[in-house]
């Protein structure tokens, strides 16, 4: 109702930035939200722990199963969780704005794709595992975003094309998977088709630190990044006026959403849905703009949860990730879709 | 909406003037079939020759193993090539025209996945193995997902939103994918079986492959009398919501009917083959360039030309590989990936 | 470099500890490293998917195995369900669950054909010494008899192991002494999944166990395999690879309805001399396990069969063939 107080200006390193108190109250209520799901995370699993037993853990002598449960088994199935989720949030905000279409999320156009034909080469052909899987799936992310890219690139970098011939290459790579599968030994099918699903039962420490080290410089990058797709999004006239810059925007724009993708499946491999919805529910809150740092929390929000239903649901099996974040999210993009048509579909 | 079906025709350009020229393609069409049906008699891992060949169709000799190939493996194949690709291009000819989107496929009603999730429980729950009793099991799948997407995206305001159908769709597909894959999970057996049959073939039945096809002919049917009663009303629809009211046209109406035809055509193609990718996206893209977008022409010229690509997909898989064949599914993605890049490619609509 | 001449010297001294008379504690060296079993073990868990059938043929009742595939109650199939006794282990189900293990507080956790990788490795190393595929294996490759050799020293039942796996030996070698008619001649063990038939090569567990008995995997199937090395994929169109003078049909699944509608299997000369032998789900499950259990199973299964097929008189029907409708 009147402009000026619903946000406030400040300025850094010659840019300013316009923060609207409705963002900082959603990034509060984000933040309450994710500290609370960490910690039932690091509380709630299979091996019964009393509360003397996690409580010696922030004494000098820890209790060793405690620590063992807690530092090693849970704690870095949490940062997983929230670096991996934040990531895929990021990447499905950033692609879906530049494409102006909220179906332009990485998951659907070729992105994971490209992540599931390079994991299951690796473990069909090399009968690789663990860490080598993840890194053929990045492989493949890069690979297939740069056939895309060439593919789609016309004197500019056209976003229409790239959601396009990203779906058409998608389903050739996935094709293309399914027939591997096919030529493959059963157990090897197996663990392709697990990998393809996704999981974070057990990351490895170095998929961890990729996580922890790449989250921030991304997010720093949406933030850099933000106002100007917000001023694409608002229309050719608009873009125009920005001249020879919007092509730089495009690329830029495009290689933060891809190594963000590439950064969320080397960590949990090719798990559906955060990408595609993080956004649009994030945006029906919010309502203004790509809203590229609080969709990627909606992304962590979305994955630790997500993780937390998959190991207690059926307890003690365990439901790979990836299942419940489809399982979840997709009543989920229901319920808004039947609720408010119009802030889903724009 | 991305509609990229048309070029930048006017409306009256769409429905006149080109019947001699259209009547033409669809001739050319039909020798390009005939040639199809036959290479498709003629080719397979066994060498025939083309005079054996033709001698097992007029004078069958059940003794000489080139004629009971002939006979029981090429024909019923070639005719499942011809039926599953006629539905699959109509029923993706009418999900364009209804969503008015140019990447619409059956798929995105969800028919694949409502398929691929009613076989896996078919193979599990009741130890389904056979290609025809999953194929059953897949139709009634493929249905229900239709029904799941249709009620999906008629519960908010928008009643028939082609966008809310999209994403209804989506949240369909994912959900039944994630099901699919909890089973597949924990029964590395069924994963097995299910691996062979998602991706498409159209000689999974054996020799009961044909019975299975005849089983699913009122099916075909019921989705061919649906496709020619919304035709005309969704010519009326192209022309926009308003002008085809004007006409008398109830659009949710037609929508239904189309719906209803798409679901009824890809589920039994489905049934039929298992889930085949991009014929119904691309055929009707390869119709409308020879005989523009009416919807009658599209969905006849479509039947005519999907079994063309179809089958010549097929031939490919026989014969790609020195031992052994690759499935039909899987060539089709391939070949359809290529033409839908190329497709993509050459429109100048899409700048921005 | 170092960890790997550290391993090496490991082996050097700890191998001659092996081949005498056993006891904790014993080191296992294998393609994470090494593991060191102090004492005799109670309490094991099997995360191998075919790994309590060892423990059990050694007497040795697993508190927790892992599902692999079939619908019986606890998860161990008929070969096993005597040795199980009234026992009912903890079944293991998806993705292994670190947490559920350490709760179950093992003393060791068997792991040799299950896949793990190493970070796993490392985390239920934390709670039990584990053991996963020795050195040069790569996930499920490593030979059965290894794997039962293995899990003897494990429990400190290597000699018992190995007196089982001789016994299978001799079983086999008996039968080749009792049927010199078998030696050489071609056994071919046939599958179809989804649209097309095939056959298992001779790297496969299960060909190999015929060639034990001194048959021979048809070279045209060798020749013709796919990309694994595993299986070939023939085509409907010519089912002559699967020629042999006994043919297996692998009935596993519910394939059975697909080899009966093979037009040109009624052509096929294995058919009409009445040399298919139908391997149904059980038995097909039993050459699949390779398991102290399951091979003795499997062998007295199919001898009767095999010598019903091989002679190439029809009027000799294999009943399993009969009753799957099969049978000329």
């Amino acid at each position: 109702m009147i402009g000026q107080s619903r946000h406030f200006v400040f300025e850094m390193a010659g840019m300013s930035f316009r923060v609207y108190r409705s963002s900082v109250w959603l990034l509060t209520l984000q933040c309450a939200a994710l500290t609370m799901l960490s910690c039932l995370s690091l509380i709630q699993g299979d091996f019964p722990l009393k509360w003397t037993q996690l409580l010696s853990l922030l004494s000098n002598t820890p209790d060793t199963m405690a620590e063992f449960v807690v530092l090693d088994v849970r704690l870095p199935r949490l940062l997983a969780g929230l670096t991996a989720g934040a990531a895929f949030g990021l990447a499905g905000a950033v692609i879906q704005s530049l494409g102006g279409n909220d179906l332009a999320s990485p998951d659907l156009i070729g992105f994971n794709a490209g992540a599931a034909i390079g994991a299951v080469l690796c473990i069909a052909v090399f009968g690789a595992s663990g860490i080598f899987v993840a890194g053929g799936a990045v492989l493949g992310v890069l690979l297939t975003a740069a056939l895309i890219g060439g593919l789609a690139w016309e004197r500019n970098l056209n976003p229409n094309r790239f959601v396009l011939i990203g779906i058409g290459i998608g389903a050739t790579l996935f094709a293309l998977v399914e027939f591997l599968l096919t030529r493959i030994a059963l157990f090897k099918a197996d663990a392709a088709y697990r990998w393809m699903i996704g999981s974070i039962s057990a990351p490895s420490d170095f998929e961890v630190m990729v996580g922890a080290l790449a989250i921030g410089p991304l997010l720093a990058a949406a933030v850099l990044i933000e106002p100007y797709l917000d001023r694409l999004s608002l229309g050719v006239s608009v873009a125009a006026s920005l001249g020879n810059v919007v092509r730089r925007i495009r690329i830029m724009a495009v290689v933060l959403g891809l190594l963000a993708s590439a950064t969320a499946v080397f960590i949990v491999g090719p798990v559906a849905f955060i990408a595609f919805v993080a956004g649009p529910v994030t945006r029906s809150v919010l309502n203004r703009g790509p809203a590229l740092v609080h969709s990627s929390l909606t992304g962590s929000i979305l994955l630790v949860f997500s993780d937390l239903v998959a190991r207690t649901v059926m307890a003690p099996t365990q439901l790979p990730v990836g299942l419940c974040t489809a399982l979840l999210g997709g009543p989920f993009l229901i319920w808004i879709l039947t609720r408010n048509a119009k802030e889903i579909t724009r | 909406m991305i509609w990229t079906g048309e070029r930048s025709h006017s409306p009256a350009d769409k429905f006149q003037g080109r019947r001699k020229s259209r009547v033409l393609y669809l001739l050319f069409g039909i020798f390009l079939l005939a040639l199809v049906l036959l290479a498709s008699l003629a080719i397979g891992a066994r060498t025939i020759a083309l005079t054996e060949v033709l001698q097992a169709l007029s004078a069958p000799d059940m003794a000489n193993p080139a004629h009971i190939v002939v006979l029981e493996l090429r024909l019923v194949r070639t005719l499942t090539g011809l039926v599953v690709g006629s539905a699959l291009a109509i029923s993706g000819a009418l999900i364009q025209t209804v969503t008015q989107n140019g990447l619409a496929d059956p798929g995105i009603l969800g028919i694949n996945s409502g398929a691929s999730f009613a076989a896996v429980i078919g193979i599990w729950a009741f130890g389904l193995g056979g290609s025809t009793a999953i194929g059953w099991a897949a139709l009634v799948g493929a249905g229900m997902a239709t029904l799941a997407v249709l009620a999906i995206s008629n519960l908010g305001g928008a009643r028939g939103n082609p966008t809310h159908l999209i994403l209804g769709g989506a949240a369909v597909v994912a959900i039944l994918g994630a099901l699919t894959s909890a089973i597949l999970l924990n029964a590395q057996e069924d994963l097995n079986t299910f691996r062979f049959w998602v991706v498409g073939s159209l000689s999974a039945g054996g020799s009961s492959q044909s019975t299975h096809i005849l089983a699913l002919t009122p099916f075909f049917a019921a989705g061919i009398v649906c496709a020619v009663f919304a035709a005309r009303g969704l010519n009326g629809l192209i022309l926009g919501e308003t002008v085809a009211q004007s006409l008398g046209i109830t659009p949710a109406r037609v929508r239904l009917v189309a719906l209803i035809g798409v679901a009824s055509l890809a589920g039994a193609a489905t049934a039929a083959a298992g889930p085949i990718g991009f014929l119904g996206l691309v055929a009707p893209h390869l119709a409308r360039a020879a005989v523009g977008v009416h919807v009658g022409w599209v969905m006849l010229m479509g039947a005519v030309i999907g079994p063309v690509v179809l089958l010549s997909a097929d031939i490919l898989g026989r014969i790609a590989l020195g031992q052994g064949e690759i499935q039909v599914g899987i060539m089709m993605a391939a070949l359809g990936g290529f033409v839908f890049v190329a497709v993509i490619r050459r429109m100048r609509v899409l700048n921005t | 470099m170092r960890l790997l001449i550290r391993a090496f010297a490991l082996v050097l001294f700890f191998s001659p500890a092996l081949t005498v008379a056993q006891e904790f504690p014993v080191t296992i060296t294998h393609k994470f490293g090494a593991t060191i079993i102090t004492e005799k073990p109670v309490r094991v868990v099997s995360l191998s998917y075919q790994g309590h059938d060892n423990f059990l043929a050694l007497g040795v009742k697993p508190i927790a195995l892992r599902y692999w595939y079939g619908s019986h109650e606890r998860a161990v199939w008929p070969w096993a369900e005597e040795k199980l006794g009234d026992a009912s282990p903890v079944v293991l189900r998806g993705e292994i669950n670190i947490e559920q293990i350490a709760a179950l507080n093992p003393d060791v956790i068997e792991a040799m054909w299950s896949g793990i990788t190493k970070h796993e490795f490392k985390l239920l190393s934390r709670i039990a010494p584990v053991v996963p595929s020795l050195a040069g294996y790569n996930d499920y490759q490593m030979p059965w008899q290894e794997i039962a050799e293995t899990t003897g020293t494990i429990v400190g039942k290597r000699l018992e192991a190995k007196s089982l796996i001789d016994a299978i030996y001799k079983r086999t070698k008996e039968i080749r002494a009792t049927h010199p008619d078998w030696q050489n001649k071609t056994a071919a063990i046939a599958h179809h999944w989804g649209d097309s038939p095939g056959a298992f090569t001779s790297d496969d567990i299960r060909a190999q166990l015929l060639s034990s008995l001194g048959f021979k995997t048809p070279e045209i199937i060798d020749r013709s395999a796919g990309e694994n090395g595993f299986f070939m994929s023939a085509s409907a169109e010519d089912l002559s690879p699967l020629e042999a003078d006994v043919l297996i049909w692998f009935g596993e699944g519910s394939s059975l309805k697909s080899i009966r509608g093979l037009p040109l299997r009624k052509a096929m000369k294995a058919h009409k001399e009445g040399r298919e032998i139908f391997a149904d789900t059980v038995l097909a499950s039993a050459l699949s396990h390779g398991s102290l259990l399951s091979l003795p199973f499997a062998l007295e299964e199919l001898i009767p069969l095999i010598e019903l097929a091989i002679d190439g008189d029809p009027k000799t029907q294999v009943p399993s063939s009969v009753e799957a409708k099969i049978a000329p």
